[in-house]
């Protein structure tokens, strides 16, 4: 086997590191991945002899240096090494997610198919079952599948190719499902920079934790958090099936105690899903955990405390419950908060766009994010212009390791950025050198750790029987039962009759299929009753109130810039 | 454990999906029930093991068509 060391560009301070790694401690563990009752162990050696296996295909595949090379993979120990693998000769890895039955199959694939055409790849890895089929639909496209059961053993030495540091590393792709799915890329610097003030905030030693994880890799807190992380500082990753989990997420826990992990990264939801989930006749020694991360949703007060109280008498303690805030385009973390202190905590209410601490009965309770981490920088804007403590306002970041822009989208990378600094589409305001986020400007709506866009559950509504065309609101409600955010989509009525609850399922089945997501709320009503903006547009913020007004007053709707409005929630 | 009516399985799903006035019957799907995804799933086979104590599984539901489906197994489970 080449020497992979000996011929690394030094540069590369994230592939030197894995390379050293694999090269030098080839026993180590590097993962081991659950599936049903199986525990797969995978050493450092064996990730590296895989990766090269990987990049010596994808090499006779005619993939080189730059070139993109997609990988849809299920849950499986090849995960790795097929992303490392094309790091090895230089190429540009990309999770992409896995079709599912629920979703409907055309418009899966014409969201998948307009990013290999914006790319340019030519290049997929995915699994037998899965290979006849995107060969099928990209007949005519000069584009190669490979099939992860066709990858050998490496049979000869790889001559690696070592990008340089500023090479781009990676591509996240963004939400999206018109076609409109960003990527998002980062170089190895980049990721580097960013792990390593990532690491900091953590305050964790490395070489005493173990991180569990069931995010899926397509998501920017499953890759970065708990696979580069990790990958880069050599600490050993427990890695679940995401669809395992969901139906017994008990089965996180499990990993924890039996392999003493010590760090877990989960959006909101899924602490609710945990503590409502585990049958409480089920027990955990849960004590070697030093820090349960919330982020990628707005992380809520009542799910933290309903977390602690369900799993205090097994070893989780309030100071475990930590908060991040995070984006692909910052590689990962903006702020994290501190170490072995529960986050912050700020009793306030906003009045005319001032943060007002007090803890009167108008009060509300906003969790702090933390502090940014090491080299980035957070500006509010308000009205335009950067704005003091205490201001709310969209949130802005500027670092060293923010990414280089989305691919093959110049005019998308230009206007998200502002003075240097990248405009993130969320609100909020810092309050003693801590960030805390309560709204936001881009009309998504974050289901389960799912990013929708509000205009793209229209579309789909619009198709259905019985809606007025054009005539439909979405827009999202936190429901604290779930700890995350539902749909909720109010459509004007057609003239013509047809039955609400026919209406209703034509819905909800236009966005099963389109999206896999099922509404929390449909609403019918007669037309004309969607308001507009003064520019002829429906408002989504204003009807979302109007929805409050008139069928749940007591529904938690996240602030949306439109309304001018400031409190967390109407 | 007495076999549960259908109207208990009834009852149980209005209470998990908090609609009380939720119209179901035997060939109400899951797509019918505004917030019924594969996660509140799992939290309503927790509710109809505690509350029936039918031995059931998530991923043993997953395929069923309906309501009738679901209440059809159910009566198989209950120990």
């Amino acid at each position: 086997m080449t020497s992979a060391k000996a011929i690394l560009t030094p540069e590369n301070r994230f592939l030197k590191a894995i390379v050293d790694r694999i090269d030098g401690a080839p026993a180590d563990l590097f993962c081991e991945v659950w599936a049903g009752d199986q525990r797969r162990r995978m050493t450092w050696g064996e990730l590296g002899d895989r990766a090269r296996a990987f990049g010596l295909a994808y090499r006779r595949h005619g993939a080189g240096p730059g070139d993109v090379i997609f990988l849809m993979l299920k849950h499986s120990p090849d995960l790795y090494p097929a992303f490392l693998g094309a790091m090895l000769i230089g190429a540009v890895p990309s999770f992409l997610p896995f079709p599912s039955a629920k979703q409907d199959p055309t418009s899966f694939w014409a969201s998948q198919i307009a990013v290999f055409r914006r790319t340019g790849s030519r290049l997929l890895l995915t699994y037998a079952e899965l290979a006849p089929e995107v060969a099928a639909r990209t007949a005519d496209m000069d584009f190669r599948v490979l099939s992860r059961d066709d990858i050998a053993a490496a049979d000869a030495d790889v001559e690696v190719d070592y990008p340089a540091e500023d090479a781009l590393a990676l591509l996240q792709h963004s939400s999206g499902t018109t076609g409109l799915k960003k990527g998002v890329m980062l170089t190895y610097r980049a990721i580097f920079e960013q792990v390593m003030a990532y690491s900091d905030a953590l305050g964790w030693r490395v070489d005493q934790s173990v991180i569990a994880s069931w995010l899926p890799l397509y998501h920017d807190m499953g890759l970065v958090a708990c696979f580069l992380t990790p990958m880069l500082l050599g600490v050993p990753i427990i890695s679940l099936d995401a669809f395992e989990w969901t139906t017994r997420p008990a089965s996180l826990l499990d990993a924890i105690e039996s392999r003493r992990a010590t760090h877990v990264w989960l959006p909101n939801f899924a602490l609710a899903h945990i503590a409502r989930a585990t049958p409480r006749t089920r027990r955990f020694d849960l004590g070697s955990l030093q820090a349960i991360i919330g982020c990628s949703e707005p992380n809520k007060p009542a799910t933290v405390d309903q977390f602690v109280a369900r799993f205090a008498g097994e070893g989780v303690r309030t100071e475990h419950m930590r908060t991040c805030y995070a984006m692909a385009e910052t590689v990962f973390a903006v702020t994290q908060s501190a170490v072995a202190r529960p986050p912050r905590r700020l009793r306030a209410v906003i009045d005319g766009g001032a943060v007002k601490v007090c803890d009167g009965p108008e009060a509300q309770t906003f969790l702090s994010n933390g502090r940014p981490i090491a080299d980035m920088e957070v500006r509010v804007l308000h009205d335009g212009r950067p704005s003091s403590e205490g201001v709310t306002g969209e949130i802005c970041v500027r670092a060293p390791y923010l990414f280089n822009g989305y691919l093959h989208d110049q005019a998308t990378t230009q206007a998200a950025f502002i003075d240097g600094f990248f405009r993130t589409g969320d609100l909020g305001f810092i309050h003693e050198g801590e960030v805390y986020i309560f709204g936001r400007i881009k009309e998504l709506i974050i289901v389960n750790g799912r990013n929708y866009f509000a205009h793209d559950i229209e579309m789909a509504a619009n198709e259905a029987e019985g809606v007025k065309k054009g005539r439909c609101v979405a827009f999202g409600v936190y429901a604290p039962t779930v700890g995350s955010e539902q749909i909720v989509l109010v459509a004007e009525r057609e003239a013509e009759p047809i039955a609400d609850s026919r209406v209703v399922r034509a819905i909800s089945e236009a966005l099963n299929l389109r999206f896999g997501a099922a509404a929390g709320d449909i609403r019918l009503v007669e037309p004309g009753w969607l308001m507009k903006t003064t520019s002829g547009k429906i408002s989504r913020a204003e009807n979302a109130l109007k929805y409050k007004t008139c069928f749940r007053p007591d529904a938690q709707i996240l602030t949306m810039a439109e309304t001018g409005r400031d409190a967390t929630h109407f | 454990m007495t076999q549960p009516t259908f109207e208990q399985l009834v009852a149980t799903i209005r209470h998990v999906f908090e609609q009380p006035d939720l119209p179901i019957d035997a060939g109400t799907r899951s797509v019918d029930v505004p917030g019924w995804d594969s996660l509140s799933h799992v939290i309503l086979i927790l509710e109809l093991q505690t509350t029936f104590g039918a031995d059931i599984q998530p991923d043993e539901t997953l395929e069923l068509k309906d309501v009738g489906a679901l209440y059809d197994l159910l009566l198989t489970k209950i120990s």
